[in-house]
């Protein structure tokens, strides 16, 4: 269970550049959440990840994690409880290192000691786990990172954090920079991985359509609030729309974004 | 004829190769692994050095004396670390900081600016003792002695980067961001890395002064380069991701370069080169090597792309 | 006309006072060396003894050491600035460079460089400059190596120095020079720190007959590795340092008491402190044959099986026999 409470983030305060990015967010993520999250540029979407992740800290109010107070935490420290995505396939591998070092770096959370890390039997484990993406990984334990493409490095960092078991899983456009047939694989084998492992996931999507269609509630944020939250019945009859025609009642002016236009179009 | 004169340099050349070695294993850590350019080595080498002549000059045990000296170089790796992390200072310039610091803290350790250890016992002069029952000359003697001790540090080494922590921090320097997901602080690797390789820095250095039988505070001027070249040349010769040899590459590259620099010295006259021109020569070689490497890689690339017909 | 008188009398009577007062008064000399070591150290000593000696009880001395570092150097040369010392003393040309590069209105006085001309110091050594002189330690290299021919029959003598020191490419040259007269093959091996010294020495030792090491600061430092390689081929080493000569094994030194120049150049400073101006005073060298001390020793001889003619033994001033060291 995760709480912000009057959430706010203001960037260069004080100086003539000042920019609130989040203004008074108050969010319950509930256990098994699955949220989509969809807004204008601009509108505070990676800034919410960012500070609920610790990447950046709030200028005021609260977070929550299990009724433990993070507000103040590290990043590294909230890390032990949220699993974050990035958009660039190649931010959550090592290059220089291979597959099966890779899992075994994120396999365990916290600093650690000197075992020795790889084995028969986590290496067995890993084999298993990589069936799972279906891209014939486990056959190729030992090459390095850098030499797959970035759809197979997006899996790979996809199944890494889903089995580090994150209280919170941040997908932050995780499939934007890929071609459509990779970003397909990926988004079905995280609705995959949600399901199957019952997480509580926040997923940023400039991608109307798949907002709609994946998740069991909706935030559409602008100007650094949420403007709208939509769950259950409500959401699942959503059309692109009727998203349109929300905001437009909201925020008595047209829903400004390149990207929602093109993906309107097909 | 010939044989016997190439015999003759890499009898000459190993030691400084394999003393040299240990020292360029520790810039391996920091430049390669970690990915932090750290000058402190330039004063970590002498102050492992220093040390170890004040203990030998004072007759205390060699082997704590060596352990001091390496606990020398990992406080010095510390402060690195930690003028970088807390004060937020770049890498480089926090090297720069603690290497001018230890030059006025190992002069006082000299109490002076040399410290000679001609006529006093040694580690080596006690394997050379050890053995002299023997006719195997001192020169070789030596020599098996460094490769082992080499080895020693190298497979030490070898096996805790396959480790847990290890692999955290070959991670780290690789991929920030993922050891931050891994609720790991940066800040506490790098002052264990730091830390590590200016203490086998120090190492490198207590051996050198007792293989010269001297140390003064200029015997770390411009090491950093010795050491950078070795990593970069070993790495020419054995391209690998496996750790194994690519520790051995940084070894062997050290060996090279001593002899390089001793055939100069030696046979540089008959082709009108003086000992002074060496530098050029081997910034020239070093040049020579990196645009080989870049043109390699580029090739790659290329290559890489037609195969799989992605652009990322 | 009273009046006059009056102040006439008064200046009279404040003239004497003053003069006392500068005979009272402190008067400060700073010694600015580049390294702490034997041949040095002896100099410093030197002027401090001569000096006491003449009747001078109100020195305050500022002794400075650079510990090899120009840069510290440079410094020690802006501080004797600023505390308006009377007399700025730079031992070893590097320290001399500095004072001389910041100083233009205090005496500088050199001592223990060996090309005065060449560091810059003075334009000519035949006179001083307008406030520069000094003495010089220009080592009787051609005395040294004849020396050493008469003890062991040489062909090929190896020489060892740093090339970054002006000083000793001066005596390479003179080395070079003698060798050539005496008709030994000139071998020489460079470094540019002390870190290369032991590897410089490999890469001749198995070319000559004997390594000469001169009065090179960066060789000095590291000359026991020099000392291990030599006494492990069995070649004789000669030093241009007497003083430093008796705690390392080397078969002979040639050279200057450097104690003996340290009370020279204690003498040149008593006379600039009595008002004789630089400008006046060309550059001394050590010429006497009294200031030159031959140091033998026997252990090594015997280690290398060399048999030192009596003649030599005679005219040594220090022999070393059973690691018993006998002043003559």
């Amino acid at each position: 269970m995760i709480k912000l409470r009057n959430i706010c983030k203001i960037f260069d305060e004080g100086t003539p550049n000042e920019n609130p990015a989040l203004k008074n967010i108050n969010l319950t993520i509930k256990e098994n959440d699955f949220i989509t999250i969809i807004g204008s540029n601009g509108a505070g979407k990676t800034t919410l990840f960012n500070v609920i992740s610790g990447n950046m800290m709030a200028s005021n109010g609260e977070i929550y994690i299990d009724n433990k107070n993070v507000t103040k935490h590290k990043e590294y420290k909230r890390s032990k409880y949220i699993g974050r995505i990035f958009q660039d396939p190649l931010s959550g591998t090592a290059s220089n290192m291979t597959i099966e070092e890779n899992m075994a770096i994120a396999h365990k959370k916290g600093l650690r000691g000197l075992k020795i890390s790889l084995n028969h039997k986590l290496r067995k484990a890993f084999k298993e786990e990589l069936k799972q993406l279906d891209m014939k990984l486990e056959q190729r334990l030992k090459t390095n990172v850098g030499l797959l493409s970035g759809g197979q490095r997006q899996s790979l960092t996809l199944l890494m954090t889903v089995l580090s078991g994150p209280r919170l899983l941040l997908l932050d456009e995780h499939t934007a920079a890929l071609d459509p047939k990779n970003a397909d694989i990926i988004l079905s084998l995280t609705n995959k991985f949600i399901k199957e492992y019952k997480l509580t996931t926040m997923m940023i999507t400039h991608n109307m359509h798949h907002a709609i269609e994946y998740g069991n509630r909706l935030l559409m944020m602008d100007e650094g609030e949420i403007i709208l939250d939509i769950s259950g019945k409500d959401k699942k009859d959503l059309t692109v729309d009727k998203l349109v025609d929300k905001f437009y009642k909201i925020k008595h002016k047209e829903l400004e974004s390149d990207d929602i236009r093109l993906t309107n179009e097909d | 004829m010939i044989f016997k004169q190439i015999i003759n340099i890499l009898i000459v050349a190993a030691p400084y190769g394999l003393i040299y070695g240990i020292m360029a294993l520790g810039v391996f850590i920091t430049f390669r692994i970690l990915d932090f350019p750290d000058l402190t080595v330039d004063g970590s080498f002498p102050l492992g050095a220093a040390i170890m002549a004040l203990f030998i000059v004072n007759g205390f045990n060699l082997y704590i004396a060596l352990f001091i000296s390496f606990l020398g170089g990992i406080t010095a790796g510390i402060i690195t670390a930690s003028i970088h992390n807390y004060i937020k200072v770049p890498g480089l310039l926090a090297g720069i900081i603690t290497m001018i610091m230890l030059y006025s803290i190992n002069i006082r350790i000299l109490g002076g600016s040399n410290l000679q250890i001609l006529k006093r016992k040694t580690i080596l002069t006690n394997i050379i003792d050890l053995f002299n029952k023997t006719n195997i000359p001192e020169e070789l003697i030596l020599i098996i002695f460094f490769i082992i001790i080499v080895i020693i540090i190298k497979l030490l080494l070898d096996l805790f980067f396959h480790t847990d922590l290890g692999l955290t921090l070959r991670a780290m320097g690789d991929n920030t961001q993922m050891v931050l997901n891994q609720g790991i602080n940066p800040d506490i690797l790098k002052l264990i890395g730091v830390g590590m390789s200016n203490g086998i820095v120090a190492l490198s250095g207590a051996f050198f002064a007792q293989y010269q039988k001297f140390a003064d505070t200029n015997l770390g001027q411009g090491i950093i380069i010795t050491g950078l070249a070795s990593v970069i040349i070993g790495e020419f010769i054995i391209r690998s991701n496996k750790i194994f040899l690519i520790t051995l590459s940084v070894v062997l590259g050290a060996t090279i370069i001593q002899t390089v620099e001793i055939t100069g010295r030696m046979y540089g006259a008959y082709v009108f080169l003086k000992p002074t021109d060496l530098k050029l020569i081997k910034g020239f070689l070093l040049i020579v090597i990196l645009g080989i490497s870049i043109i390699l890689k580029q090739r790659k690339k290329t290559n890489k792309k037609i195969r799989t017909g992605l652009t990322l | 006309m009273k009046k006059l008188l009056i102040i006439i009398f008064s200046l009279i009577l404040i003239i004497p006072v003053f003069s006392a007062e500068k005979k009272n008064s402190k008067i400060k000399i700073g010694i600015s060396k580049i390294v702490s070591h034997p041949a040095l150290d002896s100099v410093e000593k030197g002027i401090k003894d001569e000096l006491k000696e003449m009747g001078y009880n109100n020195i305050k001395y500022d002794l400075q050491n650079a510990n090899g570092d120009i840069n510290a150097a440079k410094m020690i040369a802006e501080k004797f600035k600023q505390d308006k010392v009377n007399v700025a003393v730079g031992i070893a040309t590097p320290t001399a460079q500095a004072l001389v590069g910041t100083i233009t209105d205090i005496p500088i006085v050199f001592s223990a460089v060996t090309d005065p001309e060449g560091a810059g110091l003075v334009r000519n050594t035949q006179k001083g400059d307008a406030n520069v002189t000094g003495v010089s330690d220009l080592t009787p290299v051609e005395q040294q190596i004849h020396m050493l021919k008469k003890i062991i029959d040489i062909k090929k003598l190896g020489i060892i120095y740093s090339s970054n020191e002006v000083n000793s490419i001066t005596i390479a040259k003179l080395t070079k020079k003698a060798c050539k007269m005496l008709k030994i093959k000139y071998i020489e091996a460079t470094v540019v720190n002390s870190a290369e010294v032991k590897m410089a020495a490999e890469s001749i030792i198995d070319r000559v007959d004997a390594i000469y090491i001169s009065t090179d600061n960066t060789v000095v430092s590291a000359f026991s590795s020099v000392v291990d390689v030599a006494t492990r081929r069995k070649i004789p080493i000669m030093s241009a340092d007497p003083s430093s000569a008796a705690k390392i094994d080397v078969l002979a030194a040639y050279g200057f008491n450097y104690y003996k120049m340290g009370r020279v150049t204690g003498k040149v400073i008593a006379e600039i402190l009595e008002g004789k101006k630089t400008i006046d005073m060309p550059t001394r060298y050590m010429t006497d044959q009294d200031s030159l001390d031959l140091l033998i020793n026997l252990d090594v001889a015997k280690n290398l099986n060399i048999d030192i003619p009596k003649y030599i033994k005679d005219a040594a001033t220090i022999i070393i026999e059973n690691g018993k060291i006998i002043n003559k």
